[in-house]
């Protein structure tokens, strides 16, 4: 098994209607490192990540054409099973979405829809996942309460061991923090960079800071286009196309 | 300028005294239906118990015997009906217009179930007349061996479930519109199918709504008058099946109300007709209120 966790881009082109949103991208997602994509608002970063797990098959009429490949396997291939692509990747996104149950439920819905029904497992999965999400402690007197009580910021620690129990091999993050107060972005940043050893992680964001603390590769998106990619030093020390410094120096926003 | 200040702070006094005025208008309202029933029903109160007038089958006005127990199942047997029978098609129907329907089919779908919701109820009792009362007649009692004439409680919980399904399936549809995409895109993004995120996501999401647009329903159902009294037969006896004729309280009501009010305490038993059949309604929709407060707590 060569790479797990690997994703390309090829030619992806994608339309709403007549609106051309991404333009012919391409672009190789290195496994096990964060990469973040940036861009002003409405440059078609957060269609980018919903491509990556075939979300925009849901919502509006959204055409895409190109190649999305994830470990030699082209998703947007006409015999593949969506929901085997989906449980491959984990999504955070904007708002911490909890599912309407007890904290216990969420962790364990994803192992669940594919058949596990063994209690003595289960309680092992939920306890591993949430300890990886560093939510563990938090949470272990309280299993079986209602997940929407819990703080937005350990809802949305809730959301990424919740993901991390169907084991996917990457995970998105749509913002993630945008929602979250300072402590609890400091907190779910720190978990994204211990989980990059063992996943891929491709994050969208609009805090430049954030894109410095966190990415080891940067993707500079525009109007559509992917202007830029590259290492993370060499894009914020020395970009090549002009438009990058100028975002980067926060001349576009 | 102080002045004008001055008389702007009256201005806005006055206004809110006025609005506290007409707000508390409703209150004055429900309070005044209910005491002039109970006013009016209380002379009957005087010479009979009340568990006798309740209990009792006997309904023969002109011997004096008022019992409303007839009257009272027959309004629980249609209304039974018509909820058991409307709630599962509109629960079904909503599912279907809010989470899988194309948008064309949605465009013309949704206008014709406003329309329906609209009808003036004559209508929905004169179709019943028409088709439903001939239907179970002719084609659904022999079906059974039984008789009927077709005016039944049968025909009367078709008609009525009929008339209430806009009613809930229009309520459904907007509070399972209401679940956020993000939160079906959480669901989906675990590998749940479209079915999955429907079955355990949306659904328990909207629960509480789709309740409340049953209680609309069944609320509803309790009241109509008009188009159940055409078609369930009018017959004051206690119902013995769905293909036997009923007399519910609001036809009851509607039919006799300011006729042969010279018999003695006639009136009064009609007047305590209608407000048993306030208190129906009423502890079901505070049941449901209580249900759903139980309900938001539980999940969130």
């Amino acid at each position: 098994m060569e790479s797990r966790g690997r994703l390309s881009l090829k030619n992806l082109n994608v339309y709403y209607g007549k609106n051309h949103v991404l333009k012919n991208v391409n672009l190789e997602i290195p496994e096990k490192k964060i990469t973040v994509i940036i861009g002003p608002s409405g440059c078609g970063k957060t269609t980018l990540l919903k491509c990556l797990n075939r979300l925009l098959d849901e919502g509006e009429e959204a055409r895409v054409e190109g190649q999305i490949i994830v470990d030699g396997q082209d998703i947007y291939a006409p015999e593949i099973d969506v929901t085997l692509i989906r449980k491959k990747m984990g999504l955070l996104s904007q708002k911490p979405q909890v599912l309407p149950m007890s904290i216990y439920d969420n962790v364990a819905f994803g192992p669940r829809l594919f058949g596990l029904k063994h209690r003595p497992q289960l309680d092992q999965l939920v306890e591993k996942y949430l300890k990886l999400a560093g939510l563990w402690d938090e949470v272990k007197d309280r299993l079986h309460e209602p997940a929407s009580r819990l703080s937005i910021g350990q809802q949305q620690r809730l959301c990424l061991a919740r993901g991390l129990a169907v084991e996917p091999e990457i995970i998105l993050g749509d913002e993630p923090t945008s929602a979250l107060d300072p402590q609890s972005s400091r907190n779910v940043e720190q978990q994204l960079l211990r989980l990059k050893q063992d996943y891929t992680i491709v994050l969208v964001t609009h805090i430049l800071r954030q894109a410095r603390r966190l990415a080891d590769y940067v993707a500079f998106l525009y109007l559509g286009e992917l202007v830029e990619f590259g290492p993370a030093s060499e894009i914020f020390s020395n970009p090549k196309d002009p438009r990058t410094m100028a975002y980067i120096t926060g001349e576009i926003s | 300028m102080e002045k004008i200040r001055s008389s702007k702070i009256k201005k806005e006094k006055f206004q809110r005294l006025v609005g506290a005025a007409f707000s508390l208008f409703p209150l004055f309202l429900a309070a005044n239906i209910f005491f002039i029933l109970l006013l009016k029903a209380f002379p009957l109160l005087t010479f009979k118990s009340l568990p006798s007038l309740i209990f009792s089958s006997a309904w023969q006005p002109v011997k004096g015997q008022f019992g409303l127990w007839p009257f009272i199942l027959g309004t629980f047997w249609v209304t039974i009906t018509a909820f058991a029978l409307a709630v599962p098609v509109s629960i079904l129907t909503s599912i279907y217009i809010a989470e899988y329907a194309p948008d064309q089919l949605k465009k013309i779908l949704v206008p014709v179930i406003d329309l329906l919701a609209g009808l003036p109820s004559v209508i929905y009792g004169m179709w019943g007349v028409l088709l439903i009362v001939p239907l179970v007649g002719k084609y659904l009692a022999p079906l059974f061996d039984t008789y009927s004439s077709g005016y039944s409680i049968l025909a009367a919980g078709i008609v009525l479930a009929v008339m209430i399904l806009p009613t809930i399936i229009n309520v459904s549809v907007e509070v399972l519109n209401s679940v956020p995409m993000a939160l079906k895109e959480a669901a989906l993004s675990l590998g749940a199918t479209r079915f999955e995120v429907v079955r355990y996501v949306v659904l328990k999401k909207a629960l509480p709504g789709i309740v409340a647009a049953c209680v609309l329903g069944l609320s509803r159902a309790f009241g109509e008058t008009i188009a159940v009294l055409m078609v369930v037969g009018n017959v004051p006896e206690i119902p013995r099946s769905l293909f036997s004729p009923a007399y519910p309280l609001p036809a009851l009501l509607a039919n006799n109300y300011g006729e042969m009010m010279s018999i003695p305490g006639y009136e009064s038993a009609l007047n305590l007709a209608a407000f048993l059949l306030l208190l129906i309604v009423l502890s079901f929709n505070l049941l449901a209120r209580w249900y759903l407060t139980k309900l938001n707590r539980r999940t969130g």
